[in-house]
């Protein structure tokens, strides 16, 4: 036991390839909220928050906070990508590693023959 | 209205009504960015959900390390999408919170407006019958009336000085809540929370990856502001120039006749009262009220809000600054008075050393209203 919460190993046809397509959308529905909801709303139109607003520091603390925000939602949209390829990645090395086994099991069974 | 009385409400409403113009909002931008919270959430709730699915999926389909490696990798970013998502709904509760705020002191501050204006339209038509009465009347009387209406002006404009003070304080503990200081556009600043890493597959020794490393506490502040384009200040030509005493008993030379007179007059109010929305000099002043009443009494209007001081020419440095320039920031705005001091209205107001940082405001830059 590894101490992990499965016993075994296995890994079913195309189960990294979906896990890679469903990532794939995550990181442009993520960036999106950020640039539709988030970059238009950071500094207020107008009055905004009012002359007081900009006296007493808030609309400052908001707008700043407000870019963090969306400075972090791009970051994450980026590693929802990121996701997708290392899946992608994933599943390019268990082909690799299944194409050695049947090409050692196809070694073995000529050396036996 | 008789001619007197329009100028009595005219007089006796400045004070609302500049109180009214700082609290004045912008419903449809406030609407819209408490409603894009909502939006946003709704779309990142849905990469969460999809993310989740994706990964559960994962579990159904696959076992041993690389799976837990990938699960551990996606459970990692769905928790960074719950903190994104409790991110924004604390923004949303701050603009909601402000906005219900500030609507509070609009509306008590419009009601003090309009008690006063009932109050003067009233007084008056006493006045004016007053006026005609014999003795007790008469125009002594109507004068005695007269006097108890300034006095009580006075109290409602106080009256309207305290909610506006109130509303201001709301405003700054709203702001501390979401945390002031420093402006932040860093990546690990305003947001904090942790950041996943995700590696480059998770079947390949030494890039497999995930996990989540610390991100930065709340830093907050600062906010944007719109930098006028304006001239560059000329540098004055050599033995031109105004003399100015400070109170140091030094003598500097102010770049012309009006800023020299500006920087005195904001010199003579030094040990004045601080009073958010202050513009009487030797009596009460705000930051703003101090550079408009002294360049008032130098015979040059500038505008009344601090960040809309931004007049005149743009004075490119430190270095090139000279008595009369000023020093404007989102929210706050001082007077160059030379040998690197600025007088400004804190409580009192004071001569201290030039600085571009103010608590949880954005430096705009130094302007010389003279151009």
């Amino acid at each position: 036991m590894d101490g992990s919460r499965h016993q075994g190993f296995h890994v079913d046809d195309g189960a990294y390839e979906t896990f890679a397509r469903n990532f794939d959308p995550l990181g442009d529905d993520a960036r999106d909220a950020g640039a539709k909801h988030l970059a238009p709303n950071t500094d207020l139109a107008g009055d905004g928050f009012s002359a007081m607003g900009g006296e007493s520091g808030f609309s400052g603390t908001y707008a700043g906070r407000m870019r963090g925000l969306r400075e972090r939602v791009d970051r994450l949209g980026g590693s929802m990508t990121e996701m997708g390829d290392a899946a992608r990645r994933t599943d390019g090395n268990f082909q690799g590693l299944e194409d050695d086994n049947r090409s050692i099991l196809n070694t073995f069974g000529r050396d036996l023959a | 209205m008789s001619v007197e009385t329009q100028q009595l409400v005219r007089h006796g409403t400045s004070t609302t009504d500049q109180f009214g113009q700082k609290m004045r909002t912008d419903p449809a931008a406030v609407d819209g960015a408490v409603n894009a919270h909502g939006a946003m959430r709704e779309q990142m709730s849905t990469v969460q959900g999809s993310a989740s699915a994706g990964r559960a999926n994962l579990e159904a389909s696959s076992a041993g390390n690389t799976t837990d490696t990938a699960t551990a990798t996606s459970v990692s970013l769905e928790q960074e999408v719950q903190e994104v998502l409790d991110l924004s709904t604390e923004l949303e509760s701050a603009a909601v919170e402000a906005a219900a705020a500030l609507d509070v002191g609009k509306i008590q501050n419009e009601q003090l407006r309009d008690e006063i204006v009932k109050h003067i339209g009233e007084t008056m038509e006493a006045v004016a019958a007053t006026r005609q009465q014999p003795p007790p009347g008469g125009p002594a009387a109507a004068q005695q009336l007269l006097t108890e209406l300034v006095a009580w002006v006075e109290e409602k404009n106080g009256e309207a000085a305290t909610v506006a003070a109130n509303t201001l304080g709301t405003l700054e503990g709203i702001a501390g809540k979401l945390g002031g200081g420093s402006d932040s556009t860093s990546a690990s600043g305003a947001a904090g929370g942790t950041e996943t890493q995700v590696g480059q597959s998770f079947n390949n020794q030494g890039s497999s990856g995930g996990g989540s490393d610390g991100g930065g506490g709340a830093a907050g502040g600062g906010g944007s502001v719109s930098k006028p384009r304006l001239p560059v200040a000329i540098p004055p030509q050599p033995g031109t120039g105004v003399d100015v005493n400070l109170p140091d008993g030094s003598t500097v030379k102010a770049p012309n006749e009006t800023a020299a007179k500006a920087v005195r007059a904001a010199l003579s109010n030094l040990g004045v009262p601080y009073v958010w929305g202050g513009t009487k000099p030797g009596v009460g002043l705000d930051c703003s009220g101090l550079t408009m009443t002294s360049y008032g009494e130098a015979g040059l209007e500038i505008p009344r809000i601090a960040n809309t001081q931004t007049v005149g020419a743009e004075v490119p440095s430190q270095a090139d600054l000279l008595p009369g320039d000023l020093v404007v920031w989102s929210g706050h705005v001082a007077m160059v008075i030379g040998n690197g001091q600025m007088v400004e209205a804190g409580d009192p107001v004071q001569v201290g050393p030039i600085r571009t940082t103010n608590a949880g405001q954005s430096f705009i830059g130094f302007y010389r209203p003279t151009g």
